[in-house]
């Protein structure tokens, strides 16, 4: 599949790349988003190494070290771009709910 | 019986209702142990459990990925300390259950990545099937294409069961790219509008019949070659058999023995050369020593219907041939055999027992197309000397085409003249022999001068060859020998 720069990114997509900013390996990832979200956000291991496999190959992550049987990762600058954009996307909506919920003044009304 | 075995369908389109039927066997007393070729489900008898099964597509270490060993026991030793507890395998799909009500973290998390990792699984099987469908149609062409109905079809157990594993093969490899596509597409456009996916509930009859009659097949052409190679003594295929087998049992012994060892990689090496050249020298050297030595034959030329040098005494100076034996369904035995006469021929019978009478018609029906094929390029150079040049050569008078016959045809391009003359040839070859005489139900000369005959009496067929079957002394010993007596 191609890769998704032009979409937005799964919920797990986005915590896996967030929890990469320090080096992690496979359990401990599952750990951070845990503890990070409590208990709101889980991804499952399929899920986990399904997303860790694919990142790797598309150079959202890479692999630092490898010890008994554990692969330690971090997200590269070409992930990075990729969490950015997708938070700056996150915040673009969270900015327009609270024009429409009211937090912010309306000012498409004025406009007519 | 503490274990039993089930016949069942895994892929990667049903995991959910096999899940659900694992649960319920479970809930029975009977525990899923093993699943083989994903098909044959190894149940053992236990306590009754209510547990959840979970089946995970992971993709497995083989020789078109990157995968690894060690990647794979990552993945299950993080799924176990989520509280899931590893049971087998079935290719990319991974077995775990854990107790009902029990608190652990769903395998599976995002659709969308589960349906991304089925698609890389199901693109990684389609190719296979796209492979397979070519090769077997490759095979079938070649090996099959133009020799059903054949003597050799009708004849050679092993393209009698390979007609039946190639249309198998062709059919479970069309089967599998249109199952696996159709899934594919109807969950992409699940996923694009968020839905979940959509797995299969069919009860996968093409499969299992597909399975099950290729495992059949599959089994009664390994006995066949095994029978070929070891009782009839076929050297190419023993030589074949010893090169499966110990390719099979080296691999194998490889990929569970050594390779799992924790020792030095040069040592493996080196094990694994040394197992290899055991292998061969014990198990190769001794079988294929006892075929080659002559001396061991157990061949008794007086068990078997053939002419030998001994069947016309006033011969001079023979020698005598090989006798290659085969096995088929519908002709369950047939030998040839040939010897090399004083004039330096080879005289050669091929002796057949067919399984019906009907089948010994059918047999003789290719004897007597056989001349065409023998003959239509053997008279080829003479033909185009004489059309070309004009050379007339009387080894044409063998086919029984006289040169007053072929200026007839000069007016014709070389082309069409050389068509027109084979055509002569091949309907002169055939021919009505009486069969009285050869105490037959039919019998035709296959070549014009009567030095080829095909015989049959009841469901047994002979064609015998370079000896002058018009010659009464001939006939009578040739009887005598054949067992064409009353």
């Amino acid at each position: 599949m191609a890769k998704r720069t032009n979409r937005s990114l799964t919920q797990s997509m986005y915590y896996v790349l967030l929890s990469l900013q320090e080096e992690r390996h496979g359990y401990e990832i599952m750990q951070y988003v845990d503890w990070l979200t409590d208990r709101r956000v889980q991804v499952g291991p399929g899920t986990l190494y399904s997303l860790l496999a694919r990142f790797e190959e598309d150079e959202y992550i890479q692999m630092v070290s490898t010890a008994d049987n554990k692969k330690t990762y971090r997200i590269t600058e070409l992930g990075d771009q990729l969490l950015d954009a997708e938070i700056q996307r996150l915040k673009l909506l969270i900015q327009d709910a609270h024009t429409v919920k009211g937090d912010v003044e309306d000012e498409f009304q004025n406009q007519l | 019986m503490n274990f039993k075995i089930n016949y069942k369908f895994l892929d990667l389109t049903n995991t959910p209702a096999i899940e659900r039927y694992l649960e319920e066997h479970a809930s029975e007393g009977w525990f899923i142990h093993k699943i083989l070729f994903g098909s044959l489900f190894i149940f053992k008898k236990t306590e009754p459990l209510i547990v959840d099964f979970s089946i995970s597509p992971y993709e497995v270490e083989d020789a078109f990925t990157r995968k690894t060993e060690s990647e794979l026991q990552e993945f299950q030793e993080v799924t176990e300390q989520v509280g899931w507890k590893y049971v087998t395998e079935s290719y990319d799909l991974h077995v775990y259950y854990k107790e009902k009500g029990t608190d652990a973290i769903p395998l599976e998390t995002d659709e969308e990545e589960t349906f991304r990792t089925l698609e890389r699984l199901a693109k990684k099987q389609l190719r296979s099937h796209w492979m397979q469908l070519g090769l077997f149609a490759l095979l079938g062409w070649f090996n099959l294409g133009g020799t059903i109905g054949t003597i050799d079809f009708l004849k050679e157990g092993a393209a009698q069961l390979l007609l039946p594993l190639l249309v198998i093969g062709l059919v479970i490899a069309s089967w599998s790219i249109v199952h696996l596509r159709s899934f594919l597409k109807t969950n992409q456009e699940n996923i694009e509008k968020g839905q979940a996916i959509e797995y299969k509930e069919s009860d996968f009859l093409v499969p299992k019949l597909t399975f099950f009659l290729g495992s059949f097949f599959a089994i009664l052409i390994i006995l066949y070659y095994l029978y070929m190679g070891i009782f009839l003594k076929d050297i190419p295929i023993l030589v074949f058999l010893i090169v499966v087998v110990t390719a099979l049992v080296s691999a194998y012994g490889y990929r569970y023995y050594v390779k799992p060892a924790k020792i030095s990689l040069a040592f493996k090496r080196i094990a694994w050369f040394v197992f290899v050249w055991l292998l061969f020298l014990i198990f190769g050297w001794s079988t294929l020593y006892s075929v080659l030595d002559t001396e061991n034959r157990d061949v008794n030329l007086s068990d078997y219907q053939v002419l030998t040098s001994e069947t016309f005494p006033d011969a001079g100076f023979t020698q005598e041939g090989s006798l290659y034996r085969s096995i088929s369904f519908l002709v369950p035995e047939s030998y040839d055999y040939y010897y090399i006469s004083e004039d330096n021929e080879y005289v050669e019978t091929e002796y057949a027992r067919a399984l019906t009478e009907g089948l010994a018609q059918t047999l003789v029906k290719q004897y007597k197309e056989n001349p065409k094929r023998l003959y239509s390029n053997q008279y080829n150079a003479e033909l185009e000397a004489y059309f070309e040049e004009g050379i007339y050569d009387d080894y044409l008078l063998k086919a029984g085409v006289k040169e007053e016959e072929l200026s007839r045809l000069k007016e014709l391009s070389t082309r069409q003249a050389k068509k027109a003359a084979n055509e002569l040839i091949d309907e002169r070859a055939v021919s009505l022999a009486d069969a009285a005489l050869w105490n037959a139900d039919e019998a035709y000369f296959l070549s014009y001068q009567k030095d080829s005959i095909v015989i049959r009496q009841g469901k047994e067929v002979f064609y015998l060859r370079d000896k002058d079957f018009t010659d009464p002394v001939v006939i009578k010993q040739a009887r005598e020998r054949l067992g064409l007596n009353d």
